[in-house]
């Protein structure tokens, strides 16, 4: 006897577990309506954070000899899908320096634009597509340098902040 | 003294191949490029580099009852290939007739009257010319100092 | 134990010495990420031609006065480069001297000054504009021959070797 009140109290306590919660019941005997709130998460169906940005630099920037009549640029973009309060905010780590080949030779530059100097910030936390941005490098001193390719490195830093 | 006989050298201008003279440049690793030295037949004045001097003695002196006496003349050039310069002795007024202050005459004859340079660069080539006097004219002669101009022209010829 | 102490160790030292690759280019997509852009001059301008290149300037003629220049008569020429790193101009002339001729007769010439003997280096890639060079030309004989137009030519060569 106390072994079937066992099992049968058992038995009870699981299809009491297996009970789904709901946030409303109607029944015949109830109201005809009830208010449910459905929310979204932040998290996408595998659990990823859905908030992402992407910033796209070029690799490498090349400058033909003597430079571009029109100017020559690093070329960049961004796109974001931040929460609520978020921007972008992305900076250079120099606005200018030397160019150099491995000898005591180099090639002085300077950047300007959007980044360079000042952090930029993207004032907004969905952008609109992709925003497209320049900065201008401008080179120096191209008559007194033995030809050569000269190079730097340029690094970008993006960090999320608030609006 | 020397009666220098400069005789001005009438100079036929070669025809200046006026061909415009370009700087040559080279601009490949191995590349190679000509330059031509060359001279100037004028001088840094501008003048010409050829020219000679005839050279004749202020005096040429005969002496009494000489038949034939050689008297000299140098010249001096360096003229272009091939080129020397002909010299021609003769009488002014072509009388051959020696005359005194007082118009006594002397008949005289002039002999090796033409030399010619054999190289357009000689330097003081020394030529002669022979003025001879009959012994009859020497006999009838008034004794007096007789004289005679003789004329001497010098010409670029080829040799 | 100790064996595998040191090759953890040894491990370690090697994961040390081994400098992260930056790959440059790459998008940025958390939050404080970087990543790099390399900035690099090509050899060759905007059209494509290559900007490495030289001249070496000489006279198509130099003509002497007869008799010569009473303060010394010249061959000028003059010389721009703009090299690749490590590189210089060697410029040499194929004689010290020789004899202008007309055909027939001859008025030898003595050349000095750079480039004649020995090859001039020029010691740089890249000139501070041009350079202007002098040989001294120095002839003789003028009296023994006969006035007339005597020539004779000169060859430069020029090579761009290493700087040593």
């Amino acid at each position: 006897m106390k072994k079937v009140l066992s099992v049968a109290l058992a038995l009870t306590m699981m299809l009491l577990v297996c009970v789904p919660a709901f946030a409303a019941t109607i029944t015949q005997d109830s109201d005809k309506s009830a208010n449910v709130d459905v929310v979204t998460k932040t998290t996408d169906k595998d659990g990823n954070p859905a908030a992402s940005f992407t910033v796209t630099i070029p690799g490498t920037v090349e400058i033909p000899w003597y430079g571009t009549t029109g100017g020559d640029y690093l070329n960049w973009s961004y796109t974001s899908q931040l929460e609520i309060g978020k921007q972008l905010q992305i900076s250079l780590d120099k606005t200018g320096g030397a160019l150099t080949n491995g000898t005591a030779d180099s090639l002085a530059y300077t950047l300007s634009g959007d980044a360079v100097g000042t952090a930029f910030e993207t004032g907004e936390e969905v952008t609109e597509g992709t925003v497209y941005k320049q900065i201008e490098v401008a080179v120096s001193g191209w008559d007194d340098a033995a030809v050569a390719a000269y190079s730097d490195t340029v690094t970008f830093t993006v960090a999320v902040v608030d609006l | 003294m020397k009666k220098i006989l400069a005789i001005a050298l009438s100079v036929v201008m070669l025809l200046a191949v006026s061909v415009p003279a370009f700087a040559a440049d080279i601009t490949t690793d191995g590349g190679t490029g000509t330059a031509i030295i060359k001279t100037s037949t004028q001088t840094s004045g501008g003048e010409e580099g050829a020219g000679f001097t005839v050279s004749i003695p202020a005096e040429n002196t005969i002496y009494w009852k000489a038949l034939s006496t050689d008297l000299k003349y140098t010249v001096t050039s360096q003229l272009g290939p091939n080129t020397g310069v002909q010299v021609t002795v003769d009488d002014t007024d072509k009388a051959y007739v020696m005359t005194d202050e007082n118009d006594y005459t002397l008949a005289y004859s002039l002999a090796n009257t033409t030399g010619i340079t054999a190289s357009p660069v000689v330097n003081g080539a020394e030529f002669t010319y022979t003025v001879n006097v009959a012994e009859e004219a020497w006999n009838a002669a008034v004794v007096s100092e007789y004289a005679d101009e003789l004329t001497f022209t010098a010409e670029l010829v080829a040799i | 134990m100790k064996k595998i102490l040191a090759v953890a160790l040894a491990l370690v030292m090697m994961l040390a010495v081994c400098v992260p690759a930056f790959a440059f280019g790459e998008d940025i997509s958390t939050n404080g990420g970087q990543s790099q852009t390399q900035l690099q001059t090509l050899t060759t301008d905007e059209e494509g031609n290559p900007v490495a290149g030289f001249t070496v300037s000489i006279p198509a003629a130099v003509e002497i006065p007869w008799g010569g220049t009473s303060t010394g008569d010249f061959l000028n020429w003059s010389y721009t480069s703009k090299l690749e790193t490590g590189k210089q101009l060697s410029i040499s002339v194929d004689k010290t001297s020789g004899n202008l001729t007309n055909g027939t007769d001859n008025l030898p010439y003595t050349l000095t000054g750079d480039a004649v003997g020995t090859a001039f280096l020029t010691g740089e890639e890249v000139t501070e504009g041009t350079v202007s060079k002098q040989i001294a030309i120095a002839v003789t004989g003028w009296g023994d021959v006969p006035v007339d137009a005597y020539s004779d030519t000169v060859t430069f060569t020029v090579d761009v070797v290493d700087i040593v």
